[in-house]
């Protein structure tokens, strides 16, 4: 067996669908439990009451969006060097997912924003950056939806992508880099967090429970492209050989 | 636990739960948008066997 054996979308899809039910549940899981312990069991925060709550979602959804981002340009470098098709449908399925994820993060960071700085938008280098992150994803989305040829609009998927990726550590360092109206980090690789223990809790289990999510939901959408993909490829006779396939047919 | 205060959030109800209601509103209607996505995919790639099998029949 090679390394690349599941890099065959014919291999994959079947493997994609076993594996959702676990990531699904698991983020039901997490998800059950990160609110409960966010709205329930972590205390009001001294100086900024109920309001605070939002940042369980708003970390976490901030988070994803630059992880989703940052894999989908790992797999835009596999689909121009390695040229594995799938590479490409991963990146297409994981696209949406991470701009909902940023639009998520900018609409609960805006309510945040208004009861406790009195603005709900500032041009701020975080903000800014961050909305530049969710053009890049409808961008990104647009490109390889507006070019006919699918190999030529995944190669420039694949570029755009790569490139755009310098934003992410712009988004993460701005805090840092620039004098923002967005806090700095509350939590970060290098330091011990400046949070309550119980609050800090809240807002990882929800993250895991959104990466759960997140990936439940590509490997769904990929499984929803691969099909899309195959279809146009029927009359070659290796396509045609895949869509016989049962387990592509039956649609397990 | 006094659920009324609960859902008030400190008279900060707009900003806790329209934070929270998008969220899930958000996550709810990609699932759904998905599913849908795959039951046409699923429909469509059907379609296609039937039409070739009817095809080598015809042959």
């Amino acid at each position: 067996m090679s390394l690349f054996k599941y890099s065959s979308p014919t291999v994959f899809y079947p493997l994609a669908g076993k594996l959702v039910p676990w990531f699904a549940a698991l983020a039901a899981i997490f998800g059950v439990i990160g609110l409960y312990i966010g709205l329930f069991v972590a205390p009001e925060d001294f100086q900024q009451g109920e309001v605070y709550r939002i940042i369980f979602i708003h970390v976490p959804a901030a988070w994803m969006a630059m992880v989703i981002y940052l894999v989908m340009a790992m797999y835009g470098v596999m689909a121009l060097t390695l040229n594995t098709r799938l590479s490409a449908m991963m990146m297409e399925a994981l696209a949406p997912t991470g701009a909902i994820f940023t639009a998520l993060a900018l609409w609960t960071g805006a309510l945040w924003g208004k009861p406790t700085w009195g603005t709900y938008w500032a041009w701020d280098a975080r903000m800014t950056s961050t909305l530049i992150l969710l053009f890049l994803y409808i961008g990104y989305l647009a490109l390889i939806n507006a070019i006919e040829d699918k190999k030529r609009a995944d190669k420039a998927g694949a570029l755009l992508v790569i490139v755009g990726s310098v934003n992410v550590p712009i988004i993460y360092f701005s805090v840092k880099w620039w004098n923002t109206l967005h806090q700095g980090a509350s939590v970060s690789v290098t330091a011990s967090p400046k949070m309550a223990a119980i609050m800090l809790w809240a807002m990882l289990t929800m993250s895991i429970a959104c990466w759960m999510y997140a990936i439940a939901i590509s490997l769904v959408r990929v499984r929803a492209i691969i099909l899309e993909r195959e279809r146009g490829r029927s009359h070659s006779t290796r396509a045609a050989n895949a869509l016989s396939t049962p387990n592509i047919a039956a649609g397990s | 636990m006094n659920w009324a205060a609960f859902f008030s959030m400190d008279s900060r109800a707009f900003y806790v739960w329209g934070s929270f209601g998008t969220f899930a509103i958000a996550i709810l209607l990609e699932i759904m948008l998905v599913r849908l996505r795959v039951k046409r995919a699923q429909a469509e790639i059907e379609e296609e066997l039937m039409a070739d099998k009817a095809k080598r029949i015809a042959r």
